[in-house]
C-alpha cells in the first residue's frame, strides 16, 4: 500500500512537470516581443526637434543584404570607421545578412524584440508593413535637414512616391526606376550548340532551344522558375502594394483582385505548359529560391529577369550568377515603371534608433561620398580591387571582400566605380532610361492596409497556400485558381479591393 | 513528542523548512527557471487583445477587443486546423499507445539480451533524428524529381507517378506513418520499464495455474501497466492541441496545396508572420482549449477508474 502511494506521488510530480512543459509550448510565439521597456524611449526622439552632439561618438548598427562569407569584413569595417570617425565621429557595426534572413524571421524577430539597431535595408512591400506597424521612423524632416544632397539627387517626385499617408519612412536607393522584361540565357551554352536566338520574341520561341538542352544537357534545367522568376512576375500586371494581392491590369483602370483576372490565368497556363514540357525544376514550389540556386550552380540555361541598362555587364563582371557567360533577350518594347518596382529598396531608420541624426548623416555620406560608397561596395584599393582609371576598377578574385553585385541596393549607384565590360556611359544610360520609361498610372501610389488589416492578413494566408504552386505550374491552373478565389472571397478580398480603390481615388484626386 | 507535532501538519512551520532545507535548495533553480521561462511570459497574453505597434510597445499599444480573434475565425481555416490538430493527435495517441504497448510486450517476451538490445537501438534511432533530417528522408521517397516512390516503386507496380506535395489526400497516411516510425520506439521503453517492474511472482503463479502466454499478457501485464497507460494518455490529451511542429512543418515542406490536411494550429500560428497580435490570439486559443481537454480527459478517467485519475 505504501509503495503504491509513493508511486502515485511520483507520477503526480512527473505529470505536473510534463504538463508545465506542454502548456508552455503553446505560447512560445509571443515571447519574442516581451522586452516592452526598450521601446519606451523613441518618444523622446520622435518629437520634431532632432539634436545631435557630434562630440559624442556613436555606433551605428547596420543590417543590410551582403555577403556573409567575407573574410576581410572586419578589415573593411575598420577602414570605414577610420573615415567615419573623422567625418561624423561615428563608427559602424556592419551586419551583412542573406536575403532570406533580412526578409524573413530573423529581421522580423529583431524588430519585434525591440532590440536596438540603427539602420536596415528593407524592400518595398516589407517597408510598407513595417511602417504601418510603427517600426520605422518618419525621416522626412530629418532628410531635409541632414541629407539635402541625397534628397536633391533622388528628386521630390520620387520621394513623394515612397510616402505613406504623407510620411516618409526611409531613404530610397538612387537607381533604375523602370524595368524591361527579359530572358537571360547562358551564352556559352548557346554557342556550344550553335543556337541562333536572334529571332526570339517570346518565351514560346525558346522552346526548340529548350528541347536541345533537355536532350543534350541532362544536368541542366532549360528554364529557371521561382520567386520573382515566372510568367506572372514577368507580366504586365501592376501590383499595388508590392506583393500583389490587388492591383491594376493594363486593361483596367480600377483596382481588382489580380487573381481573378484573365492575365493571371494566362500566366498560370503558361507556367503549366513549361512545367509539363519538363523545362523547369518540378519542385520549385517547395523551394522558391531553387531557380537562383540552380542558376548559381550553373544548372540553368535560361532564366526570366527584369532588366535595365548595364545589368548584364554587372552580372558578367561580378560573376554573381554562377559559372558561364550570360546574354539577354529583351522582350518588352518599352521600359515600364511601376511603384512596386521603383520603390523596392530602402535604407530605413527604426524607431529604436537612439541617434537618428547621426544615422542620417551617414546616409548622406553613403549617397554622396564616392570614397565611402566604393569602400562599402568594393573594399580597399590595392587589396580587394585595383584601380585602372579614375572611375574604373578591376576586382581581385578571392580577395576576401566582395558584395557579389549587391552594390545596386546600397544607395546611390551613380557614384560606383565601373568594372570591366561596363559602358563608360552607364550612368547616363540609366538616367536616360528612367527619363524615357513609360510610367504606370498608379506610379507613386502606396496603399495603407491598416484599416483592413484582418482581411488583408487573412488573404495573405490564403495566398501562401495556393500562389506558388499555381505560378510555378505545379497544379492544373483552372481548378486551383477557382479554389484560390473562393477562399480569397471568404477571407475578405472584396473589402481590401474596395478600401484600396477608395485610397487610390483619393490619391488620384490630389494629383490633378 | 514535540517533534511529532511540529512535523505533522503546518506548511509554514520553520522547523519543517530547516529539516527539508536541502530539498528546497535543490528545487530552487528548477522552480526559478519555471517561473522565469514559463510563467513570466504569460503576461504577454495581453497582446492578444491589443493592436500591437512597435513604436508604442506592449503596454502602450491600443486595446482592440476581440479583433485579433476575428482574424482567426475569418476563414474556414480555424475549423480545418482545429479538426486536423485534434484528429491527428487522437490517432497519434491511440495508435501510438497500441503500437508502443505491443512493442514493449514483444520486447519483454524476447529471449536473449543481445537481440533485445539490437531491436531497442534500431527502434530508438529515429527518436534522435531531427525532423529536418526526417523531412529529407521523406523527400527522398516522395520527390517527383528523384524520389524512390515515383521512380522505382510505383513504376514497378505499374502505377502512375503521384505529385505527393500537391495532393492533400495522401498526407494523413504519410504523416501517421512518419510519426509512428519516429516515436513508438521511445514510448515503448516507458512501457517496457513498467512491465519489468511487475512482480514476477504473479507470472509464476499464473504459470502454475496453467495460464498461457496470451492469458498472462491480458490478465497480468496489461493490468500491471494500466496506471502508466492512463497517465500517459492524460498527459497526451493535455497536449492534444500542441501539434508536433517539426512533423507538420518540416516533413510537409510547408507546401501550400496540401494545407487542407496538414495545417495544424502550431504551423498556422507560425505562418501568421509579422503580426504579433494575431499569433498571440491563436496561441491563446490553443492554450485554453488544451486546458479544457486535460480537465475532460481527467474527468473521464475518474469516471472509469477513480484510482488512476490525476487530480
Amino acid at each position: 500500500m505504501k509503495v503504491k502511494k509513493r508511486f502515485r506521488g511520483l507520477c503526480l510530480l512527473l505529470a505536473m512537470v510534463l504538463l508545465a512543459v506542454t502548456c508552455a509550448c503553446g505560447s512560445k510565439k509571443p515571447d519574442n516581443s516581451d522586452d516592452g521597456e526598450d521601446k519606451e524611449n523613441p518618444e523622446n526622439v520622435s518629437t520634431s526637434g532632432y539634436e545631435d552632439d557630434e562630440s559624442e561618438p556613436y555606433e551605428i548598427i547596420w543590417y543590410y543584404v551582403g555577403n556573409t562569407n567575407n573574410a576581410d569584413q572586419e578589415k573593411v569595417e575598420e577602414k570605414i570607421n577610420e573615415y567615419l570617425k573623422e567625418k561624423i565621429n561615428a563608427t559602424i557595426q556592419m551586419n551583412p545578412l542573406e536575403w532570406t534572413q533580412i526578409e524573413g524571421d530573423m529581421m522580423d524577430n529583431i524588430m519585434a524584440s525591440g532590440e536596438k539597431y540603427d539602420l536596415r535595408w528593407i524592400r518595398g512591400d516589407a517597408y510598407q508593413t513595417a511602417a504601418t506597424k510603427g517600426a520605422l521612423l518618419d525621416v522626412d524632416e530629418l532628410m531635409k535637414e541632414y541629407a539635402p544632397n541625397t534628397r536633391a539627387l533622388l528628386g521630390e517626385t520620387f520621394i513623394e512616391g515612397a510616402k505613406i499617408d504623407g510620411k516618409l519612412y526611409g531613404v530610397q536607393a538612387n537607381k533604375d526606376n523602370a524595368k524591361w522584361i527579359a530572358i537571360y540565357y547562358r551564352k556559352d551554352i548557346a554557342e556550344k550548340y550553335d543556337m541562333d536566338l536572334s529571332n526570339v520574341k517570346s518565351i514560346e520561341d525558346m522552346y526548340p532551344f529548350f528541347d536541345i538542352i533537355l536532350e543534350k544537357e541532362p544536368d541542366m534545367y532549360p528554364y529557371g522558375m521561382g520567386d520573382g522568376k515566372n510568367p506572372w512576375a514577368s507580366s504586365e500586371a501592376d501590383l499595388i502594394g508590392g506583393n500583389g494581392l490587388v492591383g491594376l491590369t493594363p486593361i483596367s483602370s480600377e483596382i481588382v483582385n489580380l487573381y481573378e483576372t484573365d492575365l493571371f490565368l494566362e500566366c498560370a497556363q503558361k507556367a503549366r505548359e513549361l512545367y509539363e514540357k519538363g523545362y523547369v525544376y518540378s519542385e520549385a514550389a517547395l523551394n522558391d529560391q531553387s531557380a537562383v540556386e540552380f542558376r548559381n550552380a550553373g544548372r540553368v540555361f535560361a532564366i526570366p529577369s527584369t532588366d535595365r541598362p548595364g545589368q548584364l555587364e554587372e552580372i558578367n563582371s561580378a560573376g554573381s550568377w554562377g559559372p558561364g557567360e550570360w546574354d539577354k533577350i529583351i522582350l518588352s518594347d518599352t521600359a515600364i515603371g511601376d511603384t512596386s518596382y521603383a520603390t523596392p529598396s530602402f535604407m530605413a531608420i527604426p524607431v529604436v534608433c537612439e541617434n537618428p541624426v547621426r544615422v542620417m548623416k551617414f546616409l548622406e555620406l553613403l549617397n554622396t561620398d564616392e570614397y565611402l560608397k566604393n569602400l562599402v561596395d568594393f573594399g580597399i584599393e590595392g587589396e580587394h580591387y585595383t584601380k585602372i582609371s579614375d572611375n574604373r576598377i578591376e576586382l581581385i578574385p578571392d580577395s576576401g571582400y566582395d558584395l557579389q553585385g549587391k552594390q545596386y541596393i546600397m544607395g546611390n549607384i551613380m557614384i560606383d566605380y565601373l568594372q570591366p565590360g561596363e559602358s563608360d556611359t552607364k550612368y547616363e544610360e540609366i538616367t536616360e532610361f528612367n527619363r524615357t520609361a513609360e510610367y504606370t498610372e498608379s506610379f507613386g501610389f502606396l496603399p495603407d492596409f491598416s484599416s483592413v488589416k484582418i482581411q488583408y492578413s487573412a488573404c495573405q494566408n490564403v495566398k501562401d497556400e495556393f500562389f506558388n504552386n499555381i505560378v510555378f505550374g505545379a497544379v492544373e491552373p483552372e481548378e486551383a485558381i477557382k479554389q484560390f478565389n473562393d477562399k480569397l472571397k471568404q477571407a475578405g478580398i472584396d473589402e481590401v479591393v474596395e478600401e484600396v480603390q477608395n485610397q487610390y481615388d483619393a490619391w488620384k484626386a490630389t494629383r490633378e | 513528542m514535540t517533534h511529532g507535532r511540529q512535523h505533522g501538519n503546518r506548511f509554514f512551520s520553520p522547523r519543517k523548512w530547516v529539516d527539508k532545507s536541502a530539498f528546497y535548495l535543490m528545487m530552487f533553480p528548477g522552480i526559478l527557471c519555471l517561473l522565469l521561462f514559463e510563467y513570466a511570459p504569460k503576461f504577454g497574453l495581453i497582446l492578444a487583445f491589443k493592436d500591437f505597434r512597435y513604436d508604442k510597445g506592449i503596454l502602450g499599444s491600443d486595446w482592440c477587443g476581440l479583433d485579433n480573434f476575428k482574424y482567426f475565425f475569418r476563414t474556414p481555416d480555424a475549423w480545418v486546423i482545429t479538426r486536423n490538430t485534434v484528429l491527428y493527435n487522437t490517432v497519434f495517441i491511440f495508435l501510438g499507445l497500441v503500437l508502443a504497448v505491443s512493442l514493449a510486450i514483444a520486447l519483454n517476451e524476447m529471449i536473449g539480451r543481445f537481440s533485445v538490445k539490437i531491436y531497442q537501438t534500431v527502434l530508438l534511432m529515429p527518436h534522435f533524428l531531427s525532423y529536418v533530417v526526417v523531412a529529407y528522408l521523406v523527400f527522398a521517397f516522395l520527390s517527383s524529381e528523384s524520389g524512390i516512390l515515383n521512380h522505382v516503386i510505383l513504376p514497378a507496380l505499374g502505377i502512375d507517378p503521384v505529385s505527393w506535395y500537391t495532393e492533400a489526400k495522401y498526407w494523413p497516411v504519410i504523416l501517421v506513418i512518419v510519426r509512428m516510425w519516429k516515436t513508438i520506439g521511445y514510448d515503448s521503453i516507458v512501457y517496457l520499464a513498467a512491465i519489468v517492474g511487475i512482480d514476477p511472482t504473479y507470472y509464476e503463479v499464473a504459470k502454475i495455474d496453467g495460464a498461457n502466454k496470451w492469458q498472462q499478457i491480458v490478465h497480468i501485464t496489461l493490468p500491471g501497466i494500466r496506471t502508466m497507460m492512463s497517465i500517459m494518455l492524460i498527459m497526451a490529451f493535455g497536449g492534444i492541441f500542441n501539434a508536433d511542429f517539426g512533423l507538420f512543418y518540416q516533413v510537409t515542406k510547408n507546401s501550400g496545396m496540401i494545407k487542407s490536411t496538414t495545417a495544424v494550429l502550431s504551423t498556422y500560428i507560425y505562418n501568421v508572420k509579422g503580426d504579433v497580435g494575431f499569433a498571440t490570439a491563436a496561441g491563446f486559443y490553443v492554450s485554453v482549449v488544451g486546458l479544457v481537454m486535460v480537465l475532460v480527459a481527467n474527468k473521464i478517467t475518474k469516471l472509469i477508474d477513480e484510482e488512476n485519475s490525476l487530480f
